[in-house]
């Protein structure tokens, strides 16, 4: 899957998901404060993206990821 | 299969709202019990289960899951860590048990994050699924 098929996938699914406009969903910005992510729903960012790319994260990676342009690379390097 | 006083080792939960009468046993990700609805129960109504008892139910079935899987990890004698029900959301009840029905619920984990559990629970009478929802239980630790 190419680098630019991932970014359009998440930010559909991500946009719906945690209900947010999908031009808030930029490279450099904070994942958590885009999504306003808690301790509670970061499992939600977790299941959503295993979920649509079929990969196996686990909470302490996924904490390390911290703007969308390195979510996009995170999802790149689990799926190589 | 745990029955009985032995259901309290692995739920908070007392008479009378002890939701769950047999925990049927679990995997790393799947845990599934079961509760025969009487009349003595305390969230019936008319002869009925109410939304509010399945969906305890439902919630005592994840707790219980999480006690087997840390008993599993930590040994039998491991003390029970505290658990809270974080969020439940797209729940959907087709259908309330009558008394004498007996229900059961698979929960499955979808995702762990820290400690964090995202689990699917489905509820069944016989081959008839009754209830969904997502439940998020929080473990301290």
């Amino acid at each position: 899957m190419s680098k630019e098929e991932i970014i359009e996938r998440v930010v559909a699914l991500l946009s719906e998901e945690f209900e947010v406009e999908a031009d808030v969903i930029t490279p450099e910005a904070n994942i958590k404060k885009t999504l306003e992510l808690d301790s509670l729903s970061l499992v939600d960012l977790v299941a959503a993206i295993d979920g649509e790319f079929g990969i196996k994260t686990n909470g302490q990676e996924m904490n390390q990821v911290q703007t969308f342009a390195e979510l996009y690379d995170f999802i790149e390097k689990k799926q190589a | 299969m745990i029955q009985g006083e032995a259901i309290k080792e692995l739920i908070p939960q007392r008479e009378p709202v002890m939701m769950i009468d047999t925990f049927y046993g679990a995997t790393a990700t799947e845990g599934k019990s079961g509760l025969t609805v009487t009349s003595s129960n305390v969230f019936c109504e008319n002869g009925k289960l109410r939304e509010m008892g399945i969906i305890e139910h439902i919630a005592q079935t994840s707790a219980a899951f999480n006690g087997v899987k840390n008993k599993q990890a930590n040994g039998e004698d491991s003390a029970p860590k505290l658990g809270y029900i974080g969020e439940i959301k797209k729940c959907q009840i087709t259908r309330l048990p009558k008394v004498g029905e007996r229900m059961e619920t698979q929960v499955v984990v979808t995702a762990e994050a820290l400690n964090v559990t995202l689990m699917e629970a489905t509820t069944n009478i016989g081959a008839e699924t009754i209830a969904t929802c997502q439940i998020k239980l929080f473990e301290e630790e």
